[in-house]
């Protein structure tokens, strides 16, 4: 009996590492997506403004990305951050990059919402 | 440098990872164990060895997924041992192969096991004559238990008292208060004739934690923990 209350409990570790896990993952991905489209409206009326916002999301993101990287595959975590890093240097000189890239960060959160959440399609 | 070092951090984690979990599944020798509980041994290995290898893949997949796999493990044996259908259903039975000398080629055929392979495994025990068996059974865990005829066992200090007796294979029928009615037939006795000896000796079928009986109608029975009174 001893043992199954210790498996028990390493169950209940499991499933708790995956409700913290969407826990984390939605705050920070819902911070992330509330601040790239602030700093799309920004960006046509304050490009300094919107570079400094770009730059500090970065620094959230990469803040961030040390605890996410602990359930989530590094490769997908990386791929933001690389794209992030990207954003912060390209607000001043490359407009069309700039949303290119907020374009391609977008749609990677929204990847990794996705298959980060829980479906029956996933599960199977 | 620093991957290599995270391969040893992720190794030695995953080490003491491996080792908890195959303690909490107990400790037995792979001989001993059920299929089922082999292959989910292999399985837990095969899962830790993920993460080792690829470094972009979070310690955490790998850590729940054995945690799962142990729970489960734990979780059907613990149920396995009160629900008997169940167990049967996952561990299988032990099967009689051969009976009195004779070879059940039934048995052997729904088994899928072949007569050389059969005297291979004779040979191992030092049995070269098939006609020398009085039982032998395959266990759920692939191992062949023999019981050789009374003129071909070893001689025991009962047996230079005078008292040996025709040996007879002892079938479990009684199993942690569950009665096992597919072995009444094997040790040739109806439930009435059990129950009886069990009434004869004032003791209730839920109390019983192991009874063996024989054709002979020699019985033995451990009682329950706590129920010797």
């Amino acid at each position: 009996m001893k043992r199954f209350l210790i498996a028990t409990l390493l169950l209940i570790f499991s499933f708790s590492l995956c409700i913290t896990e969407k826990v984390i993952l939605d705050n920070v991905l819902n911070e992330v997506t509330y601040n790239i489209e602030k700093i799309e409206n920004d960006f046509n009326e304050n490009k300094q403004n919107a570079s400094k916002k770009a730059a500090e999301i970065s620094a959230f993101w990469q803040q961030k990305s040390e605890l996410l990287s602990m359930f989530i595959d590094h490769d997908e975590i990386t791929s933001i951050t690389e794209k992030f890093k990207m954003l912060e240097n390209c607000a001043y000189f490359d407009h069309e990059e700039f949303y290119n890239l907020i374009s391609k960060i977008s749609n990677d959160i929204e990847e990794l919402n996705k298959s980060e959440g829980f479906s029956i399609k996933e599960a199977f | 440098m620093i991957l290599l070092f995270i391969t040893i951090i992720r190794t030695i984690i995953l080490y003491f990872l491996v080792i908890f979990a195959i303690r909490i599944m107990g400790k037995r020798q792979i001989g001993d164990m059920q299929p089922g509980e082999l292959v989910i041994t292999i399985l837990i290995s095969e899962i830790a060895a993920i993460p080792i290898q690829d470094l972009h893949q979070p310690l955490a997949t790998g850590v729940i997924a054995v945690f799962t796999l142990v729970f489960m493990e734990i979780a059907v044996s613990v149920i396995t041992m009160k629900v008997l259908p169940l167990r049967r259903f996952f561990y299988g039975d032990s099967a009689i192969i051969i009976k009195d000398g004779k070879l059940d080629q039934k048995a052997l055929k729904r088994l899928r096991v072949t007569g050389p392979d059969l005297l291979v495994v004779l040979r191992n025990q030092q049995i070269f004559d098939i006609s020398q068996v009085a039982y032998a059974i395959l266990e759920t865990n692939g191992q062949l238990s023999v019981m050789m005829k009374p003129d071909y066992q070893s001689l025991t200090v009962n047996d230079l008292k005078g008292d040996a007796q025709n040996s007879n294979y002892p079938c479990l029928v009684i199993s942690d208060g569950h009665v096992i009615k597919s072995a009444f037939k094997l040790c040739g006795h109806t439930k009435k004739e059990i129950f009886n000896k069990l009434n004869f000796q004032n003791i209730k079928v839920k109390d019983v934690f192991l009874m063996t009986c024989d054709s002979n109608m020699n019985i033995n029975i451990i009682k329950k923990d706590g129920k010797d009174t």
